[in-house]
């Protein structure tokens, strides 16, 4: 449970921080922390649709859809989560698939903690001020996505131009992981449809 | 007693099924309009009911009418193309007269006609490609045939299909779906409001390099067709067009230049394949305050706008039911808000105003002369009615505006849905609060940097020591010296 601590020490030291991920890797590991932490990203989301200053909010709450926002949300961390450790344990990578859950989850924590400042100061701010609005959500993400870029270079012990090479294999497999997700979901929709095609058949011709 | 019991259950299991079938909303206990921002339709309060369908005149059934007139008086008049002839009503649809033109050659197939200021009828007389005009009585005055100047194709011959008078004398008519417009002397004027014409890239090609030959074979370009106009009271020509990238509806100024916003009007309509086809806008009438009705043909519906091409509500729609259309043809207006609509099926339709559309009415004719605060009255009824409709939201917000009472116009302006209206009362607010409290604001800035800079210290020292402590529990001992 001492993960908790790596919550603060991420926003100071963040390149240690992903030493400590990986700092006696004996000790038995818990995934209650970076499971908070991406249920926490995904409540800030919702929390952003609801609160943000009505001249200032893209996605009005009415309209907001709880599948389309986990899919722009959730899934394409989980994604990059399974993709980024099964290309790291290809190019000779030293991250666990656990250090990398923990590591990518530590990641949105500058989006989980800033964001609710954005939002409540979003309060003061008209569309006449979008653009220091947008600029804001902008760092925010910068900070996440240069975290990233950190963990997959630390926890791997690469050097900057590898890390750049992987990140990039890294977001081309996840297209391919998804291609090749709806390729079986729709081949196997067909098998079954197939399977109960036969079924029928047989029902109506020899029952 | 058994079979008592079960009567009982059944009487009562009964009746409650038909109370609720009362209670349910079916399709015509509401009508709707279309959400600016988001598309979608929104059900608001019924606008128009049907309490009257006039059939038949004299004992006679109307026909085809190709065109319906109301003059200032409140007569409606309908030209029975069919019947060749000109049906005079009163504003309750009691028959009044009708004009048939014996002594002057009689009418074929007339497409349009207008009554002036005096009871003077001018009727497009298709057929003999002429503009017939009738004194108030209906007796034979003059005629208009191919006018003085006017160039026409091989084969083509004057054939007005739809005809008004402006003020100043000047008759506009609509000939092989074009606007054109020729003066009392008969003198054509030119044609007025035609669509530029463009050229896509292989036509351009073809231009260059097709002989004269080819080039007659080819299809002419064409500016996009006009389907019908008026004359609005303002002297305005409202017309209906196929444009669809420029507007279908058109306002046209005196010069022949579009005063109306371009914008798509009207919904794509889904045809029993699923496919979308583009609406097509038959008939349109306008009222005094500049409310726009328009007949979508495919849909059977009536789509009411304002002067500035919001719009209000949809109504009617296909179907057999009383408010319901099956081929409707002609509409127009009376001076008391009903709307009449032809509808070669049931007769000539009587839709009367509801209080809601009333009240929206009159607001609007306050609003568009920018008296927000008088029309804020009539918006407060409408909403009264009908809570969910943006527009009266919008007026009433406008009117605090107006007032410079800025928290209550950014609440309606947000249940009005209006964001940029929103951001203009919001900073107005803002600028006032900062005037008055610009103290308190300094202020809390200073003690927000302070409180940051020491935060962020403390911050740092508790980062360390954060540090420390998942290391020593991570390696088991608690060494104090970093790896």
């Amino acid at each position: 449970m001492e993960n908790f601590l790596l919550g603060v020490t991420i926003f100071t030291d963040p390149i240690e921080t992903f030493y400590m991920v990986q700092l006696n890797r004996s000790r038995k590991f818990s995934y209650v922390f970076p499971t908070i932490l991406l249920l926490l990203f995904f409540g800030v989301r919702i929390l952003q649709i609801y609160c943000t200053h009505y001249p200032l909010a893209t996605v009005q709450s009415w309209e907001a859809n709880i599948v389309i926002e986990i899919g722009k949300f959730v899934v394409p961390i989980v994604s990059w989560i399974i993709a980024s450790y099964a290309v790291t344990s290809l190019m000779d990578g030293e991250a666990m698939v656990r250090e990398v859950y923990l590591g990518s989850t530590l990641c949105l924590l500058p989006y989980i903690v800033f964001m609710p400042i954005i939002i409540a100061l979003s309060h003061c701010m008209s569309s006449m001020d979008s653009g220091i609005y947008n600029f804001l959500i902008m760092l925010v993400w910068a900070w996440v996505i240069i975290l990233m870029f950190l963990q997959t270079m630390y926890l791997n012990d690469y050097t900057l131009g590898k890390t750049i090479g992987v990140v990039i294999l890294s977001l081309i497999s996840i297209v391919v992981l998804w291609v090749i997700a709806i390729l079986v979901f729709s081949l196997a929709k067909q098998f079954i449809d197939f399977i109960f095609g036969l079924y029928r058949e047989f029902r109506i011709n020899f029952l | 007693m058994r079979k008592r019991i079960c009567a009982l259950i059944i009487s009562a299991i009964l009746l409650l099924s038909s109370a609720f079938s009362v209670g349910a909303v079916s399709d015509t206990e509401y009508d709707y309009t279309v959400d600016l921002s988001s598309g979608k339709r929104v059900a608001i309060s019924k606008c128009y009911t049907v309490e009257e369908i006039v059939s038949e005149f004299d004992g006679k059934a109307f026909g085809t009418v190709s065109d319906m007139f109301t003059d200032s008086d409140d007569n409606i008049y309908l030209l029975c193309k069919g019947e060749n002839l000109i049906v005079k009503l009163d504003k309750n649809g009691n028959f009044v007269t009708s004009y048939d033109n014996k002594n002057g050659g009689g009418l074929k197939s007339p497409g349009g006609m207008f009554v002036d200021k005096d009871g003077d009828i001018f009727v497009a007389d298709t057929g003999n490609y002429r503009i017939v005009h009738l004194s108030p009585n209906g007796a034979f005055e003059e005629e208009f045939t191919t006018p003085e100047g006017l160039e026409l194709d091989d084969g083509e011959r004057f054939s007005p299909s739809k005809l008004a008078i402006s003020n100043s004398g000047y008759i506009y008519s609509m000939s092989y779906q074009n606007l054109m417009k020729v003066d009392v002397e008969n003198t054509f004027r030119g044609y007025i409001g035609s669509t530029k014409v463009s050229l896509t890239f292989t036509q351009i090609i073809v231009n260059l390099f097709a002989t004269q030959a080819q080039k007659k074979q080819l299809q002419k370009v064409e500016p996009e067709p006009y389907t019908n106009f008026i004359m609005g009271d303002d002297q305005y020509i409202y017309a209906v067009t196929l444009d669809y990238k420029n507007g279908q509806i058109k306002k046209l100024n005196a010069v022949g230049s579009n005063v109306f916003p371009v914008q798509d009007y009207g919904e794509p309509y889904y045809n029993k394949s699923g496919s979308s086809v583009q609406p097509i806008f038959t008939d349109i009438s306008v009222n005094k305050d500049g409310v726009i009705n328009v007949i979508e043909k495919n849909s059977c519906k009536i789509y009411q706008y304002d002067n500035e091409g919001t719009l209000l509500c949809v109504y009617g729609g296909y179907g057999t039911a009383t408010g319901m259309l099956e081929v409707p043809t002609c509409i127009d207006e009376l001076s008391d808000g009903t709307v009449l609509v032809y509808d070669e099926a049931k007769g000539l339709v009587f839709y009367k105003p509801t209080e809601f559309i009333t009240a929206v009415h009159d607001a609007l004719g306050y609003y568009k002369d920018c008296y927000y605060i008088e029309a804020m009255e009539y918006w407060q009824k409408a909403l009264d009615i009908c809570e969910s409709y943006t527009l009266a939201h919008q007026g009433i917000g406008q009117a605090y505006y107006k007032m410079k009472e800025y928290d209550k116009a950014i609440e309606e302006y947000e249940l009005g849905d209006l964001k940029s209206n929103y951001s203009q009362a919001f900073d107005k607010k803002r600028t006032n609060w900062l005037q008055d409290n610009f103290g308190w604001f300094f202020i809390a800035v200073l003690v927000f940097i302070i409180a940051a800079v020491y935060g962020v210290r403390a911050f740092k020292k508790l980062s360390v020591k954060c540090e420390y402590a998942y290391k020593g529990i991570r390696t088991g001992t608690q060494r104090k010296n970093r790896r």
